[in-house]
């Protein structure tokens, strides 16, 4: 599919994260899985852009990080919703559904009347 | 499930500990492991799952950069915000621990805002004088050119053709201009005397001076063919016209003591009040012969081109002086020139006590925190429980540290911006005592930059004062604290408090003892014989404005017959006239003594007077030989002349002066001599001076002296205007003065310099007083169970008493000691500027340890008292 431009992803990217993590502690492969199974595969995350999200949203303190230990034993950075991010996840998830719904109306307008 | 961030404090450990990069990598790391075990889940090989896996993250490089940068950025933010939170705790927790205790906290401030205030105001005289620039335009390429005879001081007074011949040769400066200081009496409603100068055309343009109203002098009209005109200042013209604008234009009749006739002038600017040298009026010079090469009576000022160096002006103008004087041997012959900025002029002599006040003031500052210091001493003390309990539950030493040093800071923050108020009110007074008459152009303010120092100096000293008791107070041990009881006696504690007071002393004594001498040398100088009664003389001004006075014999009548009508006055007891009143500076007339020929080149210049007879009765000068002039010396008359003790002497040594004859405009004969007066300062020293009768050569000019002896003047002084109104309504009288004001005038600025000196010392002194009185306290607290125990084996309180006194006294002494060392050399300094003392005054050193010494015991009575009436019981059992 085509690449949609970086702005467009990067915001879209930074609500996916915060979604993700709204489920409760995840590392950022989890992230990335998880996206990619509620997605049905159809967005495929460039791990080369998901770690900076993760880090930018960390120092905008929407998300925190722990270190932990992985189910297979293995030491990995979880993060976790705080409540700046959980208010911040509510209303870009409103913005983007009346984004999404105004694209929608203009994709479906009937044709212009001649002037 | 909603978690808050990461405390600050574990990302602070993550990011200090280990490198933000390190967890990056760990973390990319595992997420490509997982992604490789997912593969190799789905049945892929281990190298083709490593290889797809690595391909799929795609520019690991970058994002880890990018990664690390992020947390880097954060880390720093993060780290800003901390200090800033802590700094904020810390200064709301010191400030609760001030507020607990205020009286000690008063106590504080109030020392440091003598020690800051007494500083700033110091920085803020000095700042005027030297940092900041003049406050007019071109003001730091000003110079005065002067010259000066083989052997004599320079001055800065030159003649006219001098003049025009530098400007001419010059090279070094844009312009030069000249300007001559004069009285002008003007008459535009009424008449008025007002200080003037008569310029060069090219003299405000030299000066950078930009017009209110109205054009500048153009060139040429300081010669005979340019039109009478005349500038006149801001104030002027509102005081007279209500304003420039309705000044320019007026014509007003000037008339100075160097022309020969008043002149209708038109008014053709007005400029603003702002200038180095400040008058009301200025006319053009108009040459004439008058103006001889070798008649000095201007001061030139030069405006320096931009780039050159004052040394290179310097021989510019030497270079054409030398020219000169081998064209005119005669009149330039042993004449050197230089060229001198108009800074130095103000400040030079002000140097040495520039010097002495700001040394006075670092003096002050240091007690004062020293002072601090000590009160923080003991408070620290009590306060080692606090900290201790601290240190226990985990504060880091160099927390507890900042802290205590934010308190004084915080401390000394208050005590700074008590001392800008106090600095506000001193600043002025701290300028007269330096300066003298302070210039209408320094005027020392504070800005920014002296609120900026104020604050520099605060901060300075709340870490200086504060780090003594802070580092003490870190270093405590907890264990050691909260495990004793009040049965610890901390030894070595009050050494350093000891050293504190010792040095207050010390540095206390050193202001006392050149406060001594300051006022040691304002009395020598006010007790300077004067040749004069001072007291109950009352004098004015004269200045003839009308035609009618044009003739020195109308002149010479009036002034005679106004002596004679004041005289007659009731509550006078005597009257006469003289040019120059003593102390109003001079006028130098050129002399030869019959029988004493001078070496060629040589002049003898002479102060002159011309007086009526009755003057020297009414001063109550001593007639040492011969007699006063009596109404028998006439125009018509043999000229006769009288001469100042110092001349007699000079002249005719072995005291038959009478008789002798002097050669001025003409031959006279010396009939009286008179003792010497002090006629330009009180610094004066064997001046020649000479008198001659009115009726024989009187001036445009004069002045009266009326001895009386009203209690109150001023209705002496409306029958004075009476008097002279009555003879001649157009006569014009100013300058009413006192003769003890004008005396006093000489000796202001030292006084103010006294005054200043006499409170640093006074101020050193308490602040000392209060810190042996802390130690003392101290001391005595810590001994309460020793004090106990003697007066429970039978000890009498005073024995009690005297062990405190015995301790402070060792103290004082300690101090004493180093503090008489100390102001010898101190004394050494300042005596070079102080009028008759020297360093080793015994009475300075006596009276400065009497009172310090007072004032250590005066402060050991508290504590003393104190210890004596400890209750044994109560030491004994608490413990």
């Amino acid at each position: 599919m085509p690449e949609p431009s970086i702005e467009v992803l990067r915001g879209t990217l930074d609500l996916l994260i915060l979604k993700a993590v709204s489920w409760g502690p995840m590392h950022g492969y989890g992230v990335a899985r998880w996206i990619e199974g509620a997605t049905n595969d159809v967005l495929q995350i460039e791990e080369g852009s998901l770690y900076p999200a993760l880090h930018r949203l960390e120092a905008r303190g929407w998300i925190g990080a722990e270190w932990g230990t992985s189910t297979n034993n293995r030491r990995a950075k979880f993060y976790v919703l705080t409540t700046k991010g959980r208010s911040q996840l509510r209303v870009e998830t409103a913005t983007w559904s009346r984004f999404a719904h105004a694209v929608f109306a203009a994709l479906e307008a009937p044709p212009p009347q001649p002037a | 499930m909603t978690v808050r961030g990461t405390p600050a404090w574990r990302r602070y450990l993550r990011f200090w500990g280990k490198n933000a990069a390190g967890d990056v990598d760990d973390e990319l790391r595992f997420h490509l492991d997982m992604r490789i075990d997912e593969y190799i889940g789905r049945g892929l090989s281990a190298e083709d799952a490593r290889q797809l896996a690595t391909r799929r993250f795609g520019d690991s490089a970058r994002a880890r950069d990018e990664c690390v940068a992020i947390d880097e950025q954060a880390a720093r933010t993060e780290g800003r915000a901390n200090f800033f939170s802590t700094l904020r705790q810390d200064a709301v927790y010191a400030a609760r621990v001030l507020r607990r205790q205020k009286v000690q906290t008063l106590l504080a401030v109030a020392c440091l805002a003598l020690g800051i205030g007494a500083t700033t105001s110091m920085f803020t005289v000095t700042d005027a004088l030297l940092l900041r620039p003049m406050p007019f335009p071109n003001g730091d390429r000003l110079t005065y050119l002067g010259v000066a005879g083989t052997g004599q001081h320079p001055s800065n007074i030159t003649s006219y053709p001098d003049y025009l011949d530098w400007r001419a040769r010059q090279r070094s400066f844009v312009d030069l201009a000249a300007s001559g200081s004069t009285s002008l009496s003007v008459v535009t409603t009424q008449a008025t005397l007002v200080d003037g100068l008569i310029v060069s055309a090219s003299y405000f343009h030299v000066l950078g001076v930009v017009p209110e109203r109205g054009r500048l002098f153009a060139e040429g009209e300081d010669t005979p063919s340019g039109g009478p005109v005349v500038i006149v200042s801001h104030s002027f013209a509102e005081q007279w016209f209500g304003g420039a604008d309705r000044a320019v234009g007026r014509v007003v009749t000037v008339r100075g003591d160097r022309a020969d006739a008043p002149e209708r002038r038109t008014i053709i600017v007005v400029v603003p009040d702002q200038s180095p040298m400040p008058a009301d009026m200025w006319v053009p010079i108009v040459p004439n012969p008058n103006l001889t090469r070798n008649n000095r009576n201007l001061q030139v000022i030069g405006l320096v081109r931009p780039g050159v160096s004052s040394d290179a002006a310097n021989r510019d103008i030497a270079g054409i002086e030398s020219q000169l004087a081998k064209e005119y041997p005669e009149s330039d012959g042993d004449l050197t020139a230089l060229v001198r900025p108009l800074r130095d002029q103000y400040v030079g002599s002000s140097g040495p006590a520039l010097a002495a006040m700001f040394a006075a003031t670092v003096l002050v500052l240091l007690v004062a925190c020293a002072n601090v210091a000590g009160i923080q001493l003991a408070r620290a003390v009590a306060r080692e429980r606090e900290i201790a309990v601290r240190s226990a539950i985990g504060a880091a030493r160099t927390r507890i540290l900042r802290q205590l040093l934010t308190e004084s800071v915080i401390l000394s923050l208050a005590g700074g911006v008590a001392g800008v108020l106090v600095a506000q009110r001193a600043g002025e007074f701290a300028a007269r005592a330096v300066v003298g008459s302070v210039s209408r152009w320094l005027a020392p303010s504070i800005d920014l930059r002296v609120l900026g120092f104020a604050l520099a100096v605060a901060t300075i000293t709340g870490i200086v004062f504060g780090v003594a008791p802070a580092m003490r107070l870190a270093h405590v041990d907890p264990a050691d604290v909260l495990r004793g009881g009040t049965a610890r006696v901390g030894a070595s504690r009050p050494r350093l408090q000891q050293l504190f007071v010792v040095a207050q002393i010390a540095l206390s004594l050193v202001l006392l003892v050149l406060a001594t001498l300051s006022i040691e040398s304002v009395k020598r100088l006010e007790q300077v014989p004067l040749g004069f009664d001072r007291s109950d003389v009352l004098t004015f001004r004269l200045v003839f404005q009308t035609p009618r006075y044009d003739s020195m014999s109308a002149r010479a009548r009036l002034v005679n017959d106004l002596a004679d009508r004041l005289r007659a006055l009731p509550s006078v007891r005597g009257a006469g006239a003289v040019s120059l009143t003593p102390l109003s500076c001079c006028s130098l007339s050129r002399l030869t003594v019959e029988g004493h020929p001078l070496p060629p080149g040589q002049r003898l210049m002479v102060f002159d007077n011309s007086i009526t007879p009755g003057y020297f009765a009414a001063m109550r000068i001593g007639i040492l030989r011969g007699r006063d002039f009596t109404r028998d010396d006439t125009p018509s008359s043999m000229p006769v002349i009288i001469v100042s003790k110092s001349f007699a002497d000079r002249y005719w040594p072995g005291g038959n002066a009478i008789g002798g004859h002097v050669r001025g405009a003409e031959l006279m004969t010396v009939v009286g001599v008179v003792n010497d007066v002090k006629q330009a300062g009180l610094l004066d020293a064997g001046e020649l001076q000479f008198y001659v009768p009115v009726s024989q050569y009187v001036k445009t000019r004069t002045a009266f002296a009326v001895r009386t002896n009203a209690a109150n003047l001023t209705p002496l002084t409306a029958a004075i205007r009476s008097v002279v109104h009555e003879v001649d309504p157009s006569l014009a009288v100013f300058g009413v003065r006192t003769m003890d004001e004008i005396v006093d005038r000489e000796t202001s600025a030292r006084h103010a310099f006294e005054s200043l000196m006499v409170a640093f010392g006074l101020i050193a002194v308490a602040l000392a007083a209060m810190g042996i009185f802390a130690v003392m306290s101290f001391l005595v607290a810590q001994r309460r169970r020793e004090m106990g125990l003697r007066m429970a084996l039978g000890a009498a309180p005073r024995s009690v008493r005297s062990l405190v006194f015995a301790q402070s006294g060792r103290l004082g002494l300690a101090g004493t000691a180093v503090g008489v060392a100390a102001a010898v050399v101190a004394a050494r300094v300042l005596a070079h500027s102080l009028y008759g003392v020297t360093a080793r005054e015994p009475i300075a050193y006596v009276v400065a340890v009497a009172v310090a010494g007072l004032a250590v015991a005066i402060a050991t009575f508290g504590p003393a008292f104190r210890a004596a009436r400890v209750d044994p019981a109560l030491t004994l059992r608490a413990d």
